[in-house]
């Protein structure tokens, strides 16, 4: 726990995965920054977290022809449609 | 009457369906790791779906109802016809224990500027090298931004599972990147 703050660190970071996956309230968000923003360590921790997400975001993609595969479910679906 | 309810299904998919293409397909790749695969599977779920489409409400979550019929085809189709296994160290196995009550402090730091300097295929090779079900809940949480609510519907697991496992996924795959930047030279900062 780092001098000058009143909080747990351990607690403060178990939530750090329910603010960066869209989970808390906007009011629970907003208490859970403010908290954040006084312990350096816990930001570091939340920012590291934060990058890594937004990185596999980013660079988990894979391309193919959209257009290609569209075609060949219509074309499917025309065929096997069960009406 | 029939051409009626073939343009309401038609509507359905046009509107609801198609516009999600994409991502499935970026889900099945990353599922069978092989682009014939891929197509099938992303075909065979469209599929499945103009054919369970009565089942499926107008304007409630497409993509989660869709995600999961793919995933769902993927368990029951494919994962034995993916060639490439799927490598499970003992390790990861003995610590796959899904509990609501798992701590979620102490998680793998990875340093930003490691990540960051890797590229696509790298992650890619990490993410597919992990276990089927740590591999699928970082793709619908991480990639896709399903709630861990959606989540469990899904996977068919309590949002408590939902969260214990995404944790130890994310870590699993910190781990396997780490090794990947030892080997290629950076050093352990802790």
């Amino acid at each position: 726990m780092e001098k000058n703050t009143t909080h747990h660190c351990d607690q403060l970071i178990s939530k750090v995965f329910l603010a960066l996956d869209g989970e808390m309230s906007a009011d629970e968000e907003k208490k859970f920054l403010d908290e954040i923003n006084q312990c350096s360590c816990c930001l570091e921790k939340y920012q590291i977290e934060k990058s890594f997400k937004e990185f596999l975001s980013k660079k988990v993609k894979h391309e193919c022809c959209f257009e290609t595969l569209a075609n060949s479910i219509k074309d499917k679906l025309s065929k096997n449609a069960i009406h | 009457m029939e051409d009626e309810i073939k343009k309401r299904k038609d509507k359905i998919f046009d509107e609801e369906f198609f516009p999600h293409m994409k991502a499935l397909y970026n889900f099945a790749f990353h599922l069978t790791y092989d682009e014939e695969n891929a197509n099938d599977l992303v075909q065979e779920t469209f599929l499945k779906a103009y054919r369970f489409i009565d089942s499926y409400q107008k304007g409630t979550n497409s993509k989660a109802w869709l995600f999961k019929i793919l995933k769902n085809e993927f368990i029951n189709n494919y994962r034995k016809k993916v060639k490439r296994p799927v490598n499970v160290d003992f390790e990861d196995v003995v610590n796959y224990h899904e509990s609501d009550d798992a701590s979620y402090v102490g998680s793998l730091d990875l340093r930003q500027e490691i990540f960051q300097n890797m590229m696509g295929d790298e992650i890619t090779i990490a993410l597919n090298s992990l276990p089927v079900d740590f591999k699928t809940i970082i793709l619908l949480c991480d990639i896709e931004g399903f709630t861990y609510e959606e989540l469990a519907k899904i996977l068919d697991i309590p949002i408590g599972t939902v969260r214990s496992r995404l944790f130890r996924a994310r870590n699993m795959l910190k781990e396997k990147l780490r090794d990947y930047a030892l080997q290629i030279g950076y050093k352990e900062k802790r």
